[in-house]
């Protein structure tokens, strides 16, 4: 059980250092946002770079930071959420000029 | 969503014929001092006409170039608030529509509005300030192109950076279901919900796909006609909108499922 959990744990691990180089790219605004994202990345466990993107401060392996417990950490969630609230204001301001138009000009 | 320019076309060319030879022949708002607003709400709209007074002759010159004056320097706000909007790295406008964007609004938009300011200072007459007045509307069309082609590109452009977001995240959400079902967890509810995620993100790839592009191929020349490219695409818009709120619901299911 005990070999079970920590195989586990390094597993999400990778995982975590995966998604910190994903995450810091995403913050930065540094990725590119694909025009036609119709291939997806491949599956990685290790700490591989997202294309386009700027890893920042990767956690050393096995550190005990943040390191969410299964893969999709709060940081890149929070991120997305912050991104989705930016674009509610955006759809908010693009309707109005929509529905209430200042005059045929 | 139904634009009421067609009717407001025939009120205009109505008003023109009764009172011919007094009426300054540009659209109302330029001349709006005195502005009846009647505003019919349809499903999801504002179908507005607006009947402007006062218009030009002799004796109201004076307030008619005021008019103009105040409508150009309202053009010129809205101008740099487009332009600020534009420049705003915060949101996620790709680096072409972005310098497309700024392009127009601040080489073209601009100094088309701004150099028409002096001019509309230095009529005298009626005769000189119509014409003025008519390409502070036609020529730039500020608030029926400008304003709604940056702000729906913006949203665009941010639809279409969170759906990238959400594939890069797609390859760990897998692994990271698939290490919590070899774990010995129950990961039904989370393959359902990263199913669905999937396949919202993929809907609003295909709701955005192009749309800027779209947009910005507005001119100020194409409306009223482009009005309902517009519309359209805030229809695209939204429902991309809605797809992405729903992956990014998924997303946090997944998240509490596995933990």
């Amino acid at each position: 059980m005990t070999t079970r959990r920590f195989a586990t744990v390094t597993l999400f691990t990778g995982i975590t250092l995966t998604l910190a180089a994903c995450g810091a790219g995403s913050s930065s605004h540094i990725v590119a946002p694909p025009t036609t994202a119709t291939s997806l990345p491949s599956t990685s466990t290790t700490a591989a770079t997202v294309p386009g993107s700027v890893p920042a401060s990767v956690p050393p392996v096995g550190s005990p930071t943040t390191t969410p417990s299964n893969g999709l950490s709060s940081q890149s969630l929070d991120q997305v959420g912050a991104d989705l609230g930016a674009l509610d204001n955006n759809l908010n301001t693009a309707n109005s000029d929509l529905n209430h138009p200042q005059g045929d000009s | 969503m139904k634009h009421n320019f067609p009717r407001r076309m025939a009120l205009g060319a109505l008003s023109a014929g009764a009172v011919a030879g007094l009426v300054v022949m540009v659209p109302g708002a330029a001349y709006a001092s005195v502005t009846t607003t009647t505003t019919t709400a349809t499903a999801g709209s504002n179908a507005t006409t607006q009947v402007s007074n006062p218009r030009c002759t002799p004796a109201l010159f004076s307030q008619a170039q005021a008019l103009v004056e105040s409508g150009l320097s309202a053009r010129v706000t809205q101008l740099n608030a487009l332009a600020s909007a534009a420049g705003n790295t915060a949101n996620h406008l790709t680096t072409s529509d972005r310098q497309t964007l700024q392009n127009d609004i601040t080489t073209v938009e601009l100094p088309g509005i701004q150099a028409l300011q002096p001019q509309v200072q230095q009529a005298a007459t009626c005769a000189q300030l119509r014409p003025l007045a008519r390409d502070m509307v036609y020529n730039f069309r500020v608030y029926v192109v400008m304003t709604p082609q940056t702000h729906l590109t913006v949203v665009m452009d941010d639809e279409t950076y969170v759906e990238g977001v959400f594939v890069n995240l797609e390859p760990q959400i897998a692994t990271a279901i698939a290490n919590a079902q070899a774990a010995g967890k129950n990961v039904t509810a989370a393959q359902a919900a990263f199913a669905d995620l999937k396949s919202q993100v993929t809907s609003a790839q295909g709701e955005t796909a192009g749309q800027s592009a779209t947009i910005l191929a507005q001119t100020p020349s194409g409306y009223p006609g482009n009005w309902q490219v517009f519309l359209a695409a805030r229809t695209n818009a939204t429902n991309a909108h809605s797809d992405l709120h729903a992956a990014f619901a998924d997303a946090q299911q997944i998240r509490t499922d596995l933990q």
